[in-house]
């Protein structure tokens, strides 16, 4: 069954190129950037709405989708859309751009310190690149160091050449590894890290998930926590920063 | 004669039986209550003083509900108790009678004739009015009121004790009922329901086994007991009354006459009674605190001491620290708070917990209260805190008093693991952005995905991977076609032997003469790899033989038999060699070689 899936997945990747080409969605992404254009924010949310209801998505979407809230004020919800679309293309200048300028907007406005240098370099690549880029740079590395292994072995003086071209073939090993092991840990952290985006004004985190329990601490509109739990009463575990940890209840955030 | 009688005995006996069972069938169904309803008010004293109390009763007979009277209306009497109500049934000559009694203890509020007014009651649509009583109510004379030392000795009375009788307001005051008496008491109760106009009110339990002393009393020998003690504190400066407190006591007397088995039922010469006993009121004047209060006054009168302390001194950002405030001693402890300490805006400040621990006693109230306050410090540094005051009036010494906790410090490092963005302000890049706008919409969309893919890994991302593949395998074939070739020298031989000839024939340079003598040798090497000889040298016959077993036509078997015998010739005439020859029998060779070649 699980093989099935599988398969179905993968067919429906291979094949999801002709999705792009349904002209009714292609009619609908036009007229709701229409309607942007002409600054009627709700009704190009509502058509943006209507094409993700089917199913299929896309960068474009989410990140037309964060546009509209923003210019609705909703920063909140334009940062959980620009989030989003940033989730599938990590690297994209207006994405960033958009998220860097909203950020600026928020009340709660903490920070990580800088860690240890060698950890900071690798999360801050694992975020930037996401493990998509970093697979495929891996596997263009893994291409290299096999050919700079095979070639001089197809040659009659390779030998020679081989000795020579030795430490690039580690260096090329070496940073195979490395953007690997960057793409596998960021496959983890994308499954083990579930994140939302508070989408209310102020938010009061409680100690239980409970009405009558203690405030610990309030948060606002477009901060971003990391989902730890989830009750049975429509309550989830948060947690800010990682040191903060209280519960919020799940009408008061939009999860990435 | 006896028939006859008989006959009389049983008629009677039958009418007599009858009589009774339609007596009891109208008694059980209500018939014979008497219709003649009333109501009447009695009074248990015409004649008293101010201090005394008296009972008013309203006798209900034969009422079919429960009326409540509404003493209210009655001027100059105030009521100190009840009501309490009694239901009685009373069957007499064959009529029951129904007595429903509702009794209020009152007190005249002034002297003279009080008149208690009609009042007027309905029971089944019929109006039913009581007559107005008039009561005589002179000043009380120490004589007939303590009556101790006079002509009527009581042998019980209660008087009401104040600790203070000019508290300040918010002074705690200790109200005491002392019971005298000279016979035994079985039991007592108080009556709770007073209300003490101007003040709070805290009943101290009451004892189960009053402590009992005796007291000489203008020479009469008293056994006394504190049966109820409470705590009265003003909420309010001005003159107050604490009014009467009625105990019911239950004492033992000896019995008189005939004695009746349900009052002293083992015979011991003792019934009990019970007996209302009245304290008497006392006034308070309830004295206003001085003006001029202090700023951190919230009402606290008593003697108190203060403590405030963090629970630590260092701390780090972002880190709670808890400041706890205590304040201990006896005073109104229920009724004040503690003044919100002053904290720098650094700090985040959440609602205090707030603790009690307050004993109730012959003493007031004493204990302490404590004010938990958690604070978060957003920034690092070292802060002094404003003083945390606590004022207090003390009644001792009928002055404000303010206690300080001026030594609070603490020391805010940087948190290791956050900081505040804030704390850096906004770097060039930022201040830039800030004068910017977001960018303009995609307006064309792109790849299209199904929903919850976005982190799959595409397959245009295994490109380097599939890239990787293709080079192992070939290298992987090229390896196994060397190593087969390694293995077979002869079909290496074979397969190389039209290069090698090019090879050879590239190379060969020189002296015509050389050249003309080299070429069979290069043709003869040539038959030989590809026949897998062991022999470098081949003959022209075995040459002509090979061609047959290829099966190559006759005109290329001549054309080689004759390039064979031109060399030869050549060979042996060498003064007949030249350029021209020479090249001519190259390319000659190369061509029926490329013959050969193309035939296996």
């Amino acid at each position: 069954m699980i093989r099935l899936k599988t398969i179905l997945l993968i067919l429906l990747l291979i094949f999801s190129g002709l999705y792009g080409d349904n002209p009714d969605r292609e009619r609908l992404f036009v007229k709701a950037n229409s309607y942007y254009s002409s600054n009627q924010y709700s009704l190009a949310l509502d058509l943006y709405e209507e094409i993700a209801s089917s199913g299929m998505i896309s960068f474009e979407l989410f990140y037309n989708m964060g546009n509209s809230y923003f210019r609705q004020g909703k920063i909140g919800a334009a940062i959980q859309y620009w989030e989003k679309a940033r989730r599938l293309e990590p690297r994209n200048a207006n994405v960033n751009h958009n998220l860097a300028l909203a950020r600026l907007q928020i009340a709660d406005k903490m920070i990580m310190p800088k860690a240890f240098l060698p950890f900071q370099i690798w999360w801050d690549l694992r975020d930037g690149l996401g493990a998509a880029s970093a697979f495929r740079l891996s596997g263009f590395l893994m291409f290299v160091s096999i050919f700079l292994i095979a070639i001089p072995g197809l040659l009659k003086s390779g030998i020679k050449k081989r000795r020579r071209i030795t430490p690039l073939i580690i260096v090329s090993l070496f940073c195979f590894v490395f953007f690997l092991s960057l793409a596998l840990d960021g496959r983890r952290y994308n499954r083990t890290h579930q994140f939302g985006i508070l989408l209310k004004k102020q938010v009061e985190v409680k100690s239980a998930p409970r009405d009558e329990s203690n405030t610990l601490f309030m948060l606002h509109e477009g901060s971003k926590v990391r989902v730890l739990n989830r009750s049975a009463t429509d309550w989830l575990e948060i947690s800010y920063f990682d040191d903060k940890v209280g519960w919020i209840k799940s009408k008061e955030i939009g999860e990435i | 004669m006896t028939r006859h009688l008989n006959i009389r005995y049983s008629l009677s006996l039958r009418i007599l039986i009858s009589g009774l069972f339609i007596c009891l069938f109208l008694m059980s169904s209500g018939f014979l209550w008497a219709d003649d309803a009333s109501v009447s008010v009695k009074v248990s004293k015409y004649d008293l003083t101010l201090r005394e109390r008296f009972q008013l009763s309203f006798e209900f007979l034969n009422f079919s509900g429960t009326p409540e009277p509404d003493i209210s209306q009655i001027p100059d009497i105030t009521l100190i108790s009840g009501p309490s109500k009694s239901n009685q049934f009373s069957w007499v000559n064959g009529r029951s009678t129904k007595t429903y009694v509702v009794t209020y203890t009152m007190a005249p509020l002034k002297t003279g004739q009080i008149t208690i007014p009609s009042f007027t009651f309905q029971d089944k649509r019929i109006n039913y009015t009581t007559e107005p009583v008039t009561i005589n109510v002179h000043e009380p004379h120490a004589a007939s009121d303590q009556k101790i030392g006079g002509k009527e000795l009581r042998p019980f009375y209660l008087e009401l004790l104040v600790s203070d009788k000019t508290p300040y307001n918010g002074e705690p005051v200790i109200v005491s009922y002392k019971i005298y008496f000279r016979q035994n008491i079985r039991n007592f109760h108080v009556d709770r329901n007073i209300l003490f106009t101007g003040f709070l009110t805290d009943y101290l339990p009451i004892p189960r086994n009053p402590k009992v002393q005796t007291e000489i009393i203008d020479g009469n020998t008293y056994q006394t007991a504190v049966i109820q003690e409470l705590i009265l504190t003003p909420t309010r400066s001005g003159d107050f009354t604490v009014p009467s407190q009625v105990v019911r006591l239950e004492v033992e007397s000896p019995t008189t006459g005939r004695r009746s088995i349900f009052d002293d039922p083992f015979g011991m010469g003792i019934q009990l009674r019970n007996v209302d006993v009245v304290s008497p009121e006392v006034q308070i004047k309830v004295i206003p605190l001085p003006e001029k209060r202090p700023a951190s006054f919230t009402g606290a009168v008593g003697e108190f001491t203060m403590t405030a302390a963090f629970d630590t001194t260092a701390t780090e950002e972002n880190q709670a620290v808890t400041l706890k405030i205590e304040v201990k001693g006896s005073g109104n402890l229920k009724n004040f708070t503690f003044p919100k300490p002053e904290f720098p805006e650094q700090f985040m400040i959440f609602e205090p917990e707030h603790k009690e621990n307050i004993a109730l006693s012959s003493q007031g109230y004493s204990g302490a209260k404590s004010w938990e306050y958690v604070i978060i410090p957003n920034y690092q540094g070292s802060y002094y805190f404003d003083p945390v005051e606590f004022a207090y009036f003390s009644p001792k010494e009928k002055k404000y008093k303010v206690l300080q906790e001026s030594d609070l410090i603490l020391k805010v490092r940087p948190n290791t693991r956050l900081m505040r963005e804030q704390q850096r302000g906004l770097n060039r890049q930022e201040v830039e952005l800030l004068s910017q706008d977001i960018r303009f919409i995609q307006l064309k969309e792109g790849k299209v995905i199904p929903v919850n893919t976005g982190n799959i890994i595409r397959l245009r991302d295994f490109t380097g991977y599939i890239l990787s593949l293709i080079v192992i395998l070939i290298w992987i074939i090229i390896h196994t076609v060397r190593y087969f070739l390694g293995k077979n020298p002869a079909y290496l031989k074979k397969i190389r032997a039209f290069r090698n000839m090019q090879v050879k024939l590239e190379k060969l340079t020189g002296e015509p003469k050389t050249v003309i003598a080299e070429l069979p040798r290069i043709f003869s090497q040539y038959i030989s790899d590809k026949e897998g000889l062991e022999r470098q040298n081949v003959s022209k016959s075995e040459i002509l033989y090979f061609c047959k077993k290829r099966k190559i036509d006759e005109d290329s078997c001549s054309r080689i038999k004759e390039w064979w015998n031109q060399a030869e010739a050549l060979n042996y005439l060498p003064s007949q060699i030249d350029e021209v020859k020479v090249t001519q029998l190259r390319n000659d060779m190369i061509t029926l070689l490329r013959i050969l070649e193309k035939k296996g």
